[in-house]
């Protein structure tokens, strides 16, 4: 499966396609196929080193550490795939949650905290899009200097001390369970679908595919390309936004370590073994979703092998490059 | 007469599908400035790409001074004292005259570049070329003529014997190519070669010694310019070989106009484009390379800004105004990069054929595309245009070029627009895919659709054009019947 045949001998014989997988109408089957293989693998080996790994209670709480980053490597999915990238997540969540704990510590009700949370991060989502799409600016210098905006602010606004002492109505209702599954694993599985099919089956998910492999073409094809860019960037900060409620219910409090730039690795090491490109065009939210598991997963059996927080930004570094690699080897 | 100072031998080059030389022979003696013409894709420039060591040639060898040498790069040719004036300028905008002209080839004094050579020789030559610039100047303030005199002064810098320029004067205005052309004399004075290729005959005229005409990839004559007139060079370029020229032309029925174009204009590039399209119509835009006909198409469909420019479209019965963001609902545009702008070549069939059309597959409520649609529309063109592909899912990039072109075009017939801009649709095509290609634009106008037909194949635009637009430098210099003849379009084009 992993072994890539020459274009030219690919598709002269039928394909049965299913309908989730827009990745295997255009790079070939890999892209589809290796975040699955590669979720067997580790989930494999970390089960056999790590005592209690295959308990219902375990893995319930695993899912529910992988919910947050899933819903990141979504929204950073999608910037990927429209040919851009996102360094900002990681602050622009955090500036959210942060403004909307200090709404809710003020005696501020949960529900319009929520909705502060969600919307500080779009708005600041699309000042990324506007400069990069309107403006021309380079995606990655905006959103860098972005993360470097929003995680200074966060520090500045709660003076290093996290905002704890949320009413119980808020953790409780994003932690609880409904039908039985916990809110943060369902609002990840719902979102997944309704983004999956979005990006696969509608004219705006057709247009971000067609900008982000190539914009030229689009343009000439009467893709609004720009408006598409920028709504992708908007799309991600909604995503850091709905990552911030659920965050800030795990944690029952909000702080600037949520918008440590190191987080950023975490993303996009997601969507990279997601299969999602980092140069544009191909991806998918599944994969994506399924790219931050296994990167949860790898992170908590370092945790438990005692591996230095050093080493394992070493090894995470690492594992980004070689998929990267692996995607442009493929590409040429 | 003695031997000639340059001589080419019997040059022969072939690319993948195209032998653009054959056999060609070419000399030229010092003091002496030669004229190398012929129409697009004659191989002018493969020639002097050869003799400038950017290409190799497959046979033939080359004399200076008697003596053959071997040009394997631009560095040898330099060694043997030539030098190219490139037409597209390779200039960095972010550095200054003095880096641009040595920048590869810096002189250095204890380990760093030495600025005082450079600028003392830079002086002089900007002196030389009659400018007097500071040489710390940063190329982007300069304006394109005095651009090109700097990639001129580069040339100079090596104290070349044989000069070529390549369509020096199409970014020139008049004043700077009268300034060009002393610099011509003087250094032909000075018993330069120099070897001078233009579209432009009035300029070749006015400073060239000799011509030599290329048609195909092989010399068709020349001589001197003083005996020779403007028709007898046409006649050589285009030569005599008669074309089907009512290939498959039916006279059409021609409606209303359907688009207008007025005071269309960019600083530079395009000058006062007036024009109008006709329902059932198509028009050729002829011109040479460089006269600008890509840039009204791009122009036209918003994909170049413009500074003036009205447009009026005819959705119902009359012309109404509308903006250039909006020209591009109602014009299907090939554009004549089928790979770069053309195809998402990674991408399917389908994919690629539903692109223009993506809201119209939707139920117009949700904005999910209904599959089942999307494949019966893909199906229906892929059938109409006879697409040669195993199934829809096939990766667009695994097809032939004309199979590509025939999945642009069937994006566009599936949008269904009114007007057409096909912008050398057949390019890189076999006679077979140019023929269909051909047969689909009759059959468009006769299903009363407008086309705006761009191509340099005299041959191809003459086949389907109801009549012709001429473009030179800009502007719109003339229009043609369909009566008019190769000549009289070389003619308008070439600018007599």
């Amino acid at each position: 499966m992993l072994t890539e045949k020459k274009s030219e001998e690919i598709p002269l014989r039928p394909k049965k396609v299913s309908r989730f997988t827009y990745a295997a109408f255009t790079l070939g089957n890999w892209s589809h196929y290796f975040p699955y293989l590669l979720l067997i693998i580790v989930f494999v080996v970390v089960s056999l080193f790590v005592p209690y790994f295959l308990t219902l209670s375990n893995q319930v709480s695993v899912l529910i550490q992988a919910s947050s980053l899933a819903l990141m490597a979504i929204g950073q999915a999608v910037v990927l795939i429209s040919g851009g990238i996102d360094l900002s997540m990681p602050g622009i969540m955090a500036l959210g949650a942060i403004f909307g704990a200090m709404f809710m510590r003020e005696g501020g009700s949960p529900l319009i905290a929520a909705l502060i949370m969600l919307v500080i991060p779009v708005i600041l989502g699309m000042i990324n899009g506007f400069s990069v799409s309107y403006l021309n600016m380079i995606p990655f210098v905006v959103t860098l200097a972005m993360q470097a905006i929003t995680s200074g602010a966060a520090i500045l606004v709660t003076n290093q001390v996290s905002i704890s002492h949320l009413p119980k109505s808020f953790t409780g209702t994003i932690m609880g369970n409904v039908m039985g599954i916990p809110v943060p694993i369902l609002t990840v599985v719902i979102l997944t679908i309704i983004i999956q099919l979005i990006l696969t089956r509608s004219y705006f998910g057709r247009w971000l595919y067609a900008t982000g492999t190539n914009i030229r073409t689009a343009l000439v094809s009467g893709v609004p390309a720009k408006k598409v860019i920028f709504l992708a960037y908007a799309f991600s900060g909604l995503m850091a936004g709905v990552t911030a409620i659920i965050l800030t219910a795990r944690l029952a409090s909000a702080s600037p370590q949520m918008g440590k730039d190191a987080l950023i690795m975490d993303i996009i090491a997601a969507a990279a073994v997601g299969g999602v490109s980092t140069m544009g065009g191909v991806g998918t939210a599944i994969n994506a979703a399924v790219g931050a598991i296994i990167i949860i997963l790898i992170n908590n059996v370092m945790n438990m092998a005692n591996v230095s927080y050093y080493l394992t930004l070493v090894i995470k570094g690492a594992i980004i490059i070689v998929v990267v690699a692996i995607d442009a080897v493929r590409r040429r | 007469m003695t031997v000639p100072f340059l001589r080419m031998e019997n040059i022969s080059k072939s690319f993948p599908g195209v032998q653009a030389l054959k056999g060609v022979n070419f000399e030229a003696n010092q003091g002496e400035v030669v004229a190398l013409i012929g129409a697009n894709g004659a191989g002018k420039s493969t020639l002097m790409n050869v003799l400038g060591g950017n290409v190799i040639p497959d046979e033939g060898k080359i004399l200076i001074n008697g003596k053959e040498v071997n040009i394997h790069s631009p560095l040898d040719a330099a060694r043997h004292g030539i030098a190219f004036v490139h037409q597209e300028m390779a200039v960095l905008p972010t550095m200054s005259i003095a880096d641009t002209m040595f920048i590869s080839n810096f002189p250095y004094k204890n380990g760093l570049i030495d600025y005082k050579t450079i600028n003392k020789r830079c002086i002089f030559i900007l002196k030389r070329l009659g400018c007097n610039f500071d040489p710390g100047t940063k190329i982007r303030n300069l304006s394109p003529g005095s651009q090109q005199l700097v990639e001129i002064g580069r040339a100079l810098l090596m104290d070349p014997k044989i000069i070529i320029f390549d369509e020096p004067t199409s970014s020139l205005t008049s004043h700077e190519k009268e300034h060009l052309f002393k610099i011509i004399n003087s250094l032909k004075s000075e018993g330069a070669v120099i070897i001078y290729i233009s579209h432009m005959l009035d300029e070749v005229f006015r400073i060239c010694d000799r011509a030599i005409v290329l048609r195909n990839g092989e010399t068709v004559g020349g001589g001197r310019i003083s005996e020779l007139t403007y028709d007898d060079i046409v006649k050589l370029m285009i030569g005599s070989k008669q074309i089907d020229q009512y290939y498959g032309y039916k006279q059409r029925i021609i409606g209303d106009p359907i688009l207008k174009v007025e005071h269309m204009s960019r600083k530079g590039v395009l000058d006062n484009i007036c024009f109008e399209l006709k329902k059932g119509e198509v028009v050729g835009l002829w011109g040479l390379l460089g006269s600008g006909r890509t840039e009204v198409a791009r122009a036209l469909v918003g994909l170049d800004p413009i500074d003036t420019g009205d447009f009026y479209i005819c959705v119902s019965d009359k012309l109404e105004k509308i903006k250039q963001s909006e020209t591009k609902n109602y014009i299907g545009m090939i554009t004549e990069n089928r790979r770069e702008e053309g195809l998402l070549l990674p991408m399917s069939v389908r994919h690629n054929m539903s692109l223009a059309n993506l809201r119209g597959l939707t139920n117009g409520f949700l904005p999910f595309i209904q599959n089942k649609k999307e494949k019966e529309l893909t199906q229906k063109f892929v059938d109409r245009l006879d697409i040669k592909i195993a199934n829809q899912n096939q990766r667009v990039e695994t097809l032939s070029g004309g199979n590509q072109q025939k999945v642009i075009i069937g994006r566009w017939l599936q949008k269904n627009p009114i007007i057409y801009i096909m912008d050398e649709p057949t390019r890189g095509l076999d006679v077979g895919a140019k023929s269909d290609i051909r047969n689909i634009i009759n059959e468009l106008a006769e299903s009363g659709a407008a086309i705006l037909l761009i191509s340099s194949e005299i041959e191809e635009i003459m086949s389907v054009s109801d009549r012709y637009l001429v473009m030179r430098r800009g502007r719109i210099v003339k229009e043609l019947s369909r009566d008019a003849t190769k000549e009289e379009l070389m003619l308008a084009a070439a600018g007599a």
